[in-house]
């Protein structure tokens, strides 16, 4: 959703999502998501949000396809940030432009049923929840010391920013977001993750779910992100990416 | 069934967390070259700075100001959100411990940063806002050394200005930054620019080119070349 801010400015929305499902026959199926979000300052950061998102789920889906295991998903998921920089890149290099003109964080995920690994470049966050424990950031946003700074994909050291963790439970729920709501959504002082809000968003969602993308569930969180309530709080672009484990 | 209502998810709740605030310092010299209409000048123009800073809302909830004196070194202001700030009134005291009044506004900082980190507040870069007549009259080297630090790894922004009959040399030394030399007794622009410079950082967000307006060095400016 576009920021208020970026409306006045006519900037367009920076901000990214790509999701797929990938599914070896006979096994259960696997999440692939991504989340970007381009850089104010970046000429083309709408075109490296956006490239960053869907070169990630697709090098991921192919490293699949290609045998890949979910034992090794750590791997597969640093192999293909290494390989989306390197797209953008390339990218970069044909239209005549730096690298950095299409800076952009990059969040993502790789989930099985028996769990799966989180990385994640800059800022935003991804809040996950298991059988066990409640909501709990994976990992909290990277905004160095100041509040207007962060990384980038596009930066020369982004793989030594890729901060990874390896979750080996079943993670029942989890939920990506860009900075424009990381200050509606998560508890600054106790650094933690603010659960009415995800259990809010979740509990509306559970009647619905199927497999695959609900477009239904999409088109009201579309709403509430584009409201008046969350615009009163943020004049930022704002993605939200929420994924449910269906049993079996 | 609720989800046919009009506003979906209307009623989720949202964390109110504190505004990231945006600190600054300003190292203001009452020595006794101030007397007069400098002095009288300078108070109207931290009357205005409390003025514009409180007009605007986003700002006056972000930016922090706190005001050091030097002669002798003095906290008028511990750090203090603009919307709650209240000029002080200065008057001329002596001597100019420069490179005492430094020190201490870089201990200033280094403790409201923890603070801030203690308690989950975001902020931005630190500035220092430092406003001089005349030469230190006391060490000042150890104090240019931690400046320097402190600007090489990012830890605040020093900006030195200079009214007429300040020591332009020393302040070169200072700070990695060039003085600039006031225009006359143009307080009240200076504090002008600062207001409206410190209103665009506290809204700044991440990846923004934050181009701040460029000292004012046209006739009805505050700012001239030395």
């Amino acid at each position: 959703m576009t920021g208020t801010a970026h409306v006045g400015q006519g900037l367009p929305c920076q901000d990214s999502v790509a999701c797929r499902t990938w599914q070896r026959a006979g096994t259960a199926s696997i999440l692939i998501a991504a989340l970007a979000d381009g850089a104010g300052s970046a000429p083309r950061a709408e075109v490296g949000a956006a490239l960053a998102c869907s070169l990630f789920v697709d090098i991921v889906s192919e490293a699949f396809d290609e045998g890949a295991r979910m034992e090794e998903c750590a791997e597969t998921l640093r192999y293909a940030v290494a390989e989306t920089r390197l797209a953008l890149e390339l990218k970069a290099g044909h239209d005549g432009r730096e690298i950095n003109d299409y800076a952009s964080t990059l969040l993502t995920a790789i989930l099985s049923p028996a769990g799966g690994v989180v990385g994640q470049i800059g800022d935003g966050a991804v809040v996950a929840s298991d059988a066990q424990t409640p909501w709990q950031p994976v990992h909290w946003p990277d905004h160095g010391e100041y509040a207007n700074t962060t990384s980038f994909l596009t930066q020369p050291d982004a793989l030594d920013q890729l901060r990874l963790a390896v979750l080996d439970v079943p993670i029942r729920r989890i939920a990506m977001f860009s900075d424009g709501l990381e200050r509606l959504v998560l508890d600054f002082r106790n650094r933690a993750a603010h659960a009415p809000f995800f259990d809010g968003i979740f509990a509306r969602m559970n009647p619905r779910i199927g497999i695959g993308h609900l477009s239904e569930t999409s088109e009201d969180l579309a709403s509430l992100l584009a409201s008046d309530r969350v615009n009163a709080r943020t004049d930022d672009d704002k993605s939200l990416l929420c994924a449910a484990l269906v049993e079996a | 069934m609720t989800h046919l209502t009009q506003v979906p998810f209307a009623d989720v709740s949202f964390v109110d967390n504190p505004e990231p605030r945006c600190p600054c310092v300003l190292l203001l010299d009452n020595s006794g070259s101030m007397d007069g209409a400098p002095i009288d000048q300078l108070n109207a123009g931290l009357r205005q700075f409390q003025q514009e800073l409180a007009s605007d809302p986003l700002a006056a909830k972000r930016v922090e100001v706190a005001i050091i004196t030097f002669g002798p070194v003095k906290v008028q202001q511990d750090f203090i959100t603009a919307d709650m700030f209240s000029a002080p009134h200065l008057t001329i005291e002596g001597g100019t411990p420069l490179g005492e009044a430094i020190l201490e506004a870089l201990d200033l900082i280094k403790l409201r940063k923890q603070q801030y980190q203690a308690n989950g507040v975001a902020y931005y870069r630190p500035w220092i806002f430092l406003i001089t007549d005349g030469a230190p009259t006391d060490e000042w080297t150890q104090a240019a050394e931690a400046v320097h630090a402190a600007e090489k790894s990012k830890a605040l922004v020093f900006f030195p200005v200079g009214v007429d009959g300040a020591d332009f040399n020393v302040l070169r030394q200072i700070s990695p930054r060039t003085p600039i030399k006031l225009r006359g007794l143009a307080f009240r622009e200076l504090f002008q620019w600062l207001s409206n410079s410190l209103s665009s950082v506290s809204k700044s967000k991440v990846g923004d080119a934050l181009a701040l307006p460029p000292p004012d060095t046209t006739p009805k400016g505050w700012a001239t070349i030395e």
